[in-house]
């Protein structure tokens, strides 16, 4: 019976939403047009002859994510904090401490660990570059911290976590550089109001370059002959600190092993919490 | 009769519709929490999809459309910049379909540790076994 | 260049509320562990708070709305926040509450073993809720809901060692996530129909093509309301609207108490506000889904709110636990604030509707402040009896006349007794649907109210009057009944004050959600966009 009704509802939604497809044929299928608003978003992404007007980067979607919609991206990122800070309170009183004797042989084979120990520089390396390329090229600091994360990643399933844990590579120093990477991100979005405050201009939260309405505040979109797109650069390069220092964090706390951490939740079970 | 891009673009609206009802009906009828938690995250990449489709450009005389990034922007040429801004697709979808991976591959994150946390305490993931609340 | 405060203030106060949360670990190394995260959740929420209360204001006394472009960009083209009247009041309201949950917060400190994430959290959902009430971005409005979202499931995990806690955090999450992942659809939608996503121009887009291209109403009116049907998924989901008030009962009891409170009288509210804001601000009369596809819509949350009504209030009468009996007056309550909410369909006369969306307003604020004390105070009976259960319970309150008086007002306020704020709140509902020429509804009103007694009665008798069964343990309370009886005295205060408050809410809601608000609201975008524009 209930099997029938999903059925029901599975082929009801399927058609209702090919007849709103079909019915708005011109705005829901795409045409060799754009709607006004991506025209904008184009035209404007680099446009270096209006200075009050651009976001200076001409990767468009990055100026979007980070410039003209930078807001969302803020708390984009923060759902991703909260996640992982939700994972954590669920983990609480696990311990991600090293025990106390350590067998020599876990791990995978020796070919295996020789090439792991080269492997995870060239990662770190071609993640950084994905990150900070973010305003020139697809990519950004998202994307670029989650190429990061699969160094640890990748050490984890062929030394063991205890390898991780014995180099620091633990849950409060990941923390710490992840907290360290979103105190950036915030300092950036305030940055033009923080410089306005000092210098006594009006300036605009998550402002970049300047505007007609702050025209003396803005963030440099060249140093030293290099673009980098003002804020953009910067947002980019703490969200790459944060999103690599997160998602190691979320590893470690997913490989624990089973039977470390039962023994020690046990001793926790026994005082019942009443909410 | 229709062109082959008509008819291309037919077949993936069509796939996306029904691969949404799959979807659905996965999150709601499956007991199994993994598999519930597999149909959310097909959901997602569906709904992406979709934002995609509704952001593209179709190629106009043959010359297939640009992604968003304004690659000639040393040359300084504002007729370059026509160009791009009258082949591109539209960059706005792609943010958000970037917000909305990031969001649901962080809900997905935290969905699991609650499911290991629910394996940890009921040693099972199937919701059946898992019913001891009312409703 | 001129500072323009009340609109920095207006950007800067949900973003400031992010910034107090990723710096809380940080400092939490510097300051210690177990005392600091809350003074610093207390410190943003009172930061927040009184920048809300700035904000509301400012907005009151000029009477125009405040636009805020993020990063300097004209509307739909950067994302903006848009107050008017009604979200500023929701806002000063949540901010105050929150105020008085992390004060609550540090009393019930001792629960937590690590107390730094349970504040990180907190202070996410309150940047969630204010996101979500400020924004005029409908896709800013995706985000925040998710902010909201995982915080609200991560702290109803938070005693994660109850399988309960646990397998209710999963109800409400596999859900919750599917339903937004639909608004997200929906939102896709509303951007290759409308081209935007800015609720300013939304609104001012819908007016144009009611009134100069109706050709183009068939097509995209079939979009809409798909779209706006799976956006009022999510927002009647987190309000836990009948028939997806499934997880409520089970949700908000096993959270800590302080989440509890914020859940069933703050998060419940943002749903019924994001109904509002798309059912009369963006979607209002004048748009593409009326008048059919509007009154339908309208009318489907009335029936659901009338049923979820009367489902809340008598599934209360079996409850033996607590804070599920207060859980179900969560669901019956939301169902009245809907049937308040679905009284602007075709053909009711506006002073009929203003009146309706006023008594909305009202009955946000006294349940709100009601169910935030009333679960607030069942906590501390909770604590010194060590059980939800109403029998383990018995006699309890007893020992702690502050607090049982504050609770019985509390109660009293619900159940809608005179000098009382439910009360008013309650006869501002009845009346407009009596203005509305509803006359079933406004009878409901009467009739839930009455089934609901039942409930209520045996809640107060067991926990107050009842003979005490066994020794409970008496527990210190650090002056929190004090803050308690505040909150007593606020309801009496929003019942006396019932003349003001009154005019206050018509105006409210005449100048942000029909006639002339949208106008209004219309205008502030448009003018923003202008300024922004600077040519």
């Amino acid at each position: 019976m209930r099997r029938w009704i999903g059925i029901c509802v599975l082929i009801l939604t399927i058609l209702g939403l090919s007849f709103v497809v079909a019915a708005n044929i011109n705005t829901l299928v795409p045409t060799t047009n754009v709607r006004t608003l991506a025209e904008i978003y184009l035209k404007y992404t680099y446009y270096p002859w209006d200075k009050y007007f651009t976001a200076m980067s001409p990767e468009a979607c990055t100026s979007i994510v980070w410039d003209f919609r930078g807001l969302d991206t803020v708390f984009e990122t923060m759902v991703f904090y909260l996640a992982i800070i939700g994972a954590i309170a669920l983990a609480r009183g696990v311990p991600l401490k090293l025990p106390k004797e350590i067998k020599r042989d876990l791990g995978l084979s020796l070919i295996v660990k020789t090439v792991t120990k080269i492997v995870p520089v060239l990662i770190i390396a071609v993640a950084g570059s994905i990150a900070l390329h973010g305003h020139l090229t697809p990519g950004g600091g998202f994307q670029g911290g989650a190429t990061a994360a699969v160094a640890p990643v990748l050490i984890l399933v062929v030394f063991s976590q205890f390898y991780l844990l014995k180099r620091g590579v633990n849950k409060n120093s990941m923390l710490l550089l992840r907290s360290i990477g979103l105190t950036g991100i915030g300092i950036t979005a305030f940055a033009a109001v923080l410089i306005g405050l000092a210098t006594g201009h009006y300036a605009f939260v998550l402002q970049n370059q300047p505007k007609p309405l702050a025209p003396d505040v803005s963030l440099p979109a060249f140093v030293g002959g290099q673009l980098i797109s003002g804020s953009l650069w910067f947002f980019n390069f703490f969200e790459f600190l944060a999103v690599a220092a997160g998602f190691t964090i979320v590893f470690l706390l997913i490989t624990l092993p089973e039977k470390l951490a039962e023994a020690k939740e046990e001793k926790h079970v026994v005082e019942v919490e009443e909410g | 009769m229709i062109t082959l891009s008509e008819y291309f673009m037919t077949i993936l609206i069509t796939c996306m519709i029904v691969n949404l009802g799959l979807a659905l009906y996965g999150v709601f009828f499956k007991p199994n929490l993994i598999k519930k938690i597999i149909a959310l995250t097909i959901l997602g990449d569906t709904a992406n999809t979709f934002a995609l489709i509704i952001g593209y450009r179709m190629w106009v005389a043959g010359v297939p459309s640009r992604p968003p990034v304004f690659t000639e922007w040393r040359s300084n040429n504002p007729l370059l910049l026509l160009v791009f801004t009258k082949t591109a697709v539209d960059p706005l979808p792609q943010a958000l379909v970037l917000t909305a991976i990031v969001i649901g591959l962080a809900v997905t994150l935290f969905l699991v540790f609650l499911t290991l946390q629910a394996w940890k305490i009921y040693r099972s993931v199937d919701m059946r076994d898992i019913k001891r609340l009312k409703g | 260049m001129a500072w323009n405060i009340p609109e920095l203030i207006t950007g800067a106060i949900v973003p400031l509320l992010a910034v107090f949360a990723f710096t809380l670990p940080l400092l939490a190394k510097v300051f210690g562990e177990k005392k600091f995260p809350g003074i610093w959740a207390l410190i943003a929420s009172i930061v927040a708070a009184i920048m809300s209360t700035y904000i509301f204001a400012v907005v009151w006394r000029t009477g125009k709305d405040i636009v805020y472009g993020f990063g300097g960009w004209p509307p739909p083209i950067g994302i903006s926040y848009e107050v008017d009247p009604f979200n500023a009041l929701i806002a000063v309201f949540t901010a105050w509450i929150m105020v008085l949950i992390s004060i609550y917060s540090l009393w019930y400190n001792r629960h937590f073993d690590e107390p730094e994430w349970y504040y990180i959290l907190l202070i996410g959902l309150e940047a969630g809720m204010l996101g979500c009430l400020y924004t005029g971005d409908a896709f800013n409005l995706f985000v925040m809901i998710e902010v909201l979202g995982i915080s609200a499931y991560a702290l109803v995990a938070y005693h994660k060692h109850r399988g309960e806690a646990v397998e209710a955090a999963i109800k409400y999450g596999i859900i919750g996530a599917t339903a937004t992942t639909l608004y997200f659809i929906g939102l896709v939608i509303i951007y290759g129909v409308y081209g935007t996503l800015n609720m300013g121009q939304l609104s001012l887009l819908n007016t144009e093509i009611y009134y100069q291209r109706p050709d183009l109403i068939a097509s995209m009116g079939v979009a809409t309301l798909l779209a706006v049907s799976l956006a009022l998924w999510v927002f009647t989901y987190k309000s836990a609207l009948f028939p997806n008030h499934f997880w409520l009962p089970d949700a908000h009891p096993e959270a800590p108490t302080p989440v509890s409170a914020a859940l069933s009288g703050l998060v419940v509210n943002i749903g019924v506000y994001a109904v509002a804001r798309f059912m009369y601000t963006i979607f209002g009369p004048a748009s593409t889904i009326a008048p059919y596809y509007r009154d339908a819509v309208l009318t489907a949350l009335f029936v659901m709110g009338f049923v979820g009504a009367f489902v809340g209030a008598i599934m209360m009468m079996a409850q033996k636990d607590l804070k599920r009996l207060l859980a179900y007056s969560t669901v019956s309550h939301t169902g009245l604030l809907y049937m308040a909410l679905a009284v602007g369909m075709s053909g009711v006369p506006q002073a009929a509707v203003a009146l309706g969306l006023a008594a909305m307003t009202y009955h946000v604020l006294t349940h709100g402040l009601g169910k935030a004390l009333l679960f607030m105070s069942s906590g501390v009976f909770i604590d010194s009896a060590g059980t939800r259960d109403l029998d383990g319970l018995a006699g309890v309150g007893r020992r702690y006349p502050l607090v049982s008086a504050s609770f019985i007002i509390g109660f009293l306020s619900l159940m809608g007794l005179l000098p009382l704020g439910g009360f008013f709140s309650k006869l501002m509902l009845y009346q407009a649907f009596m203005e509305a020429g509803m006359l079933v509804p406004a009878l409901a009103v009467i009739v839930v109210s009455a089934i609901s007694v039942l409930g209520y009665a045996k809640a107060m008798y067991s926990v107050v009057f009842a003979t005490p069964t066994k020794e409970h343990h008496e527990i210190k309370l650090y002056g929190i009944h004090y803050m308690l009886a505040l909150m007593a005295v606020g309801l009496i205060l929003l019942g006396v004050l019932y003349p003001w408050i009154s005019q206050g809410l018509i105006h409210v809601a005449n100048s942000s959600l029909i006639g002339y608000g949208v106008r209004e609201y219309q205008d502030a975008f448009v003018k923003a966009f202008h300024a922004l524009l600077g040519r």
